[in-house]
């Protein structure tokens, strides 16, 4: 009965209520595009770390997990890599070159990573080979890579690299692409450690090595279960490290908690202002209607009828809103440029779809509170 | 007291303001055969409206009692005089009669619905007392889109299709003209008397009462006179007689 007469309210002012839905669908398409950035802008932070065949990161102590500050010595790796419970370990040392593209485009930033082949950190190839050690001169790229260069398998790419105080170029064949590695807001192209060493730009063009200083350590645990003892296993064996959990290493990244804290803030009072919006329209729509509420009552209408009735229609409206809203959201995330990293996740959408859903009839309450209040006498003005 | 559908025993409704008492309705004693249309005249203030309101169950009485088809409801909660209002009453108002987003026959089959009897053979009943009351073109429409008479015969469908045991009906000719307001009671009046209910209707308009079986008319809470034949009351129209009717001062 409630459902009857809501869809017939509905229906019979149905430019009314549809304009209403898309109140409720442009609060959905804010609040699903400032998730999907959220999204977007934590993925190309965190992408890469967040992926690693590894379960804990080794920093050198007193940067607050800082995988640009973090400097650790390549026999400090090697010993990580006998301590008991520790399934297998990798080197990881980071830094920043250019892609030439072409000869009159700009080149592109991308984070260049140097890994131990076959080691945590070094990521599987989903087309062509996984990296190896030998040659030197090859490289993995990550499908934004080569999204964004249109690199295939087997093409030469060129890098950009300051050596001392020249810009050197070097050619790398691409031998494998791997999945979205994207780091620190860059695309990421992947070599053995002493390739890295010897093309990452640095005051020294002459100073390399193979085995150089590295950022972090990624540990795969034998037993990803008991964590903490591994960590303090690895401080005690090991001088002048930390370690961490990846989530803790990824949200310790300049600027990461901000970044997601200012959206989630944008997200809440978004949120907040479609409660106040939704409950205000109905609120109005209870007040105008009250004497039709009280005649109903009169007739003998029980007071949950009338609460289901506002209650149903609350929900159907959202409902609709939350629809077109969503469906807007990802036919304007279509039409972005590549550049804007707007993201979404099968979970983030869904509890954001929910919230949506729910902020409806929390906004409503006072409105179905009212309407239950109703006296037939009053609102007939007997 | 079974013979009467209706049937209040020293009714009072009593409403107390700091120091101020008012005495809304006093001591109301009032039975209503199967098949008697009642009208209840009086001037504004002279407790007809809050007389309606309790015998709808919408206001509780002070003291007294009132019983229908036997059944006191003295003691009723909220829900069960909710219950007991959509099952065994039918209500027509002044105005704010009908749902505005529901059509004609679904304004009517709301109480079929609301009783949850509703099933295609009501529907059709429905319908049939809408051509009855002279409908067919309106089945369909909304209450936007009917004159004020369609909507209050609209209104007196709904109020009589549950098979209501007692049919109030609150001014239910004050916004419409002379001839439709005619035409309405006397729809109104046939169909109680036909079905054997119990029709309390609480007019100002006097010429209405031609067509009720007894006029009651009441003045500050108390029962001040009844006419028991007033068929002929629209000639008394224009007579000192007619105004005593609506005007205590006169009296």
């Amino acid at each position: 009965m409630a459902i009857y007469l809501s869809f017939k309210e509905i229906w019979r002012n149905r430019t009314k209520y549809f304009l209403f839905s898309l109140v409720i669908a442009l609060i959905s398409v804010l609040v699903l595009f400032t998730a999907g950035l959220g999204e977007g802008l934590a993925t190309n932070n965190k992408e890469y770390l967040e992926k690693l065949d590894a379960q804990l990161l080794v920093f050198q102590t007193d940067v607050s997990f800082s995988t640009i500050e973090s400097r650790l010595d390549y026999k400090k790796y090697k010993r990580a890599r006998r301590i008991d419970g520790i399934a297998d370990a990798g080197p990881i040392a980071f830094s920043n070159v250019k892609v030439v593209v072409k000869q009159d485009e700009e080149p592109v930033d991308v984070s260049f990573i140097g890994v131990e082949p076959d080691r945590p950190g070094a990521p599987k190839a989903i087309f062509g080979t996984d990296l190896r050690s030998y040659p030197s001169k090859i490289a993995l790229i990550d499908q934004s890579t080569a999204d964004l260069i249109g690199a295939q398998v087997g093409d030469k790419i060129t890098i950009k690299s300051t050596q001392g105080t020249e810009d050197k170029l070097y050619d790398l064949t691409v031998t494998g692409i791997a999945g979205g590695q994207r780091y620190f807001f860059r695309p990421s192209i992947f070599v053995s450690l002493s390739t890295w060493d010897k093309y990452r730009p640095k005051a020294d063009p002459d100073s390399y090595s193979t085995q150089p200083v590295l950022n972090v350590i990624a540990v795969k645990a034998k037993n990803s279960t008991n964590l903490s003892y591994l960590e303090s296993a690895i401080t005690n064996i090991i001088d002048d490290v930390e370690v961490t959990d990846i989530q803790t290493a990824y949200e310790s990244a300049p600027g990461y908690s901000e970044q997601q804290g200012t959206l989630n803030t944008i997200k809440g009072f978004t949120f907040l202002i479609g409660t106040l919006v939704i409950g205000g329209f109905f609120q109005i729509q209870i007040l105008q209607k009250l004497p039709q509420i009280g005649m109903l009552k009169a007739i003998g209408a029980p007071n949950r009828l009338v609460s289901a009735t506002a209650i149903s229609q609350i929900v159907i409206v959202s409902l609709f809103g939350v629809i077109i809203g969503t469906l807007a959201t990802f036919a304007l995330a279509a039409t972005l440029p590549s550049n804007v990293p707007v993201y979404f996740t099968t979970s983030s959408v869904a509890v954001t779809i929910v919230t949506l859903l729910l902020i409806g009839p929390a906004g409503g309450m006072l409105s179905i509170r009212m309407a239950h209040k109703v006296e037939p006498l009053t609102a007939l003005d007997m | 007291m079974d013979r009467y559908i209706l049937n209040t025993i020293d009714l009072s409704k009593t409403y107390r303001s700091n120091e101020l008492v008012v005495h809304a309705v006093s001591k109301v004693s009032l039975q209503v055969k199967p098949g008697e249309f009642i009208a209840l005249v009086g001037p504004s203030g002279s407790g007809k409206t809050t007389m309606l309101a309790m015998l709808a169950t919408l206001l509780e009485s002070t003291s007294g009692h009132i019983y229908i088809d036997g059944e006191p409801f003295d003691d009723m909660n909220q829900k069960q005089r909710a219950k007991f209002r959509r099952e065994k009453i039918g209500f027509t108002f002044q105005d704010n009669n009908l749902v505005p987003y529901l059509t004609a026959i679904e304004n009517v089959e709301l109480m079929l619905r609301l009783n949850k009897i509703y099933s295609t053979s009501e529907a059709k009943r429905a319908k049939d007392l809408l051509l009855r009351l002279g409908l067919d073109e309106q089945i369909n429409s909304l209450p936007s889109q009917m004159s004020k008479g369609q909507q209050q015969r609209v209104a007196i469908a709904r109020s009589l299709i549950h098979d209501p045991r007692v049919v109030l009906a609150d001014e239910p000719t004050a916004s419409l003209d002379t001839q439709r307001a005619k035409q309405v009671v006397q729809i109104f009046s046939d169909l109680i008397h036909e079905e054997k209910r119990a029709g309390i209707m609480v007019t100002h308009d006097l010429r209405m009462c031609k067509y009720v079986d007894k006029v009651i008319q009441m003045v500050d809470g108390s029962i001040n006179r009844i006419i028991d034949e007033p068929a002929d009351i629209d000639v008394l129209a224009g007579t000192s007689e007619f105004d005593k009717l609506s005007t205590p001062a006169l009296l």
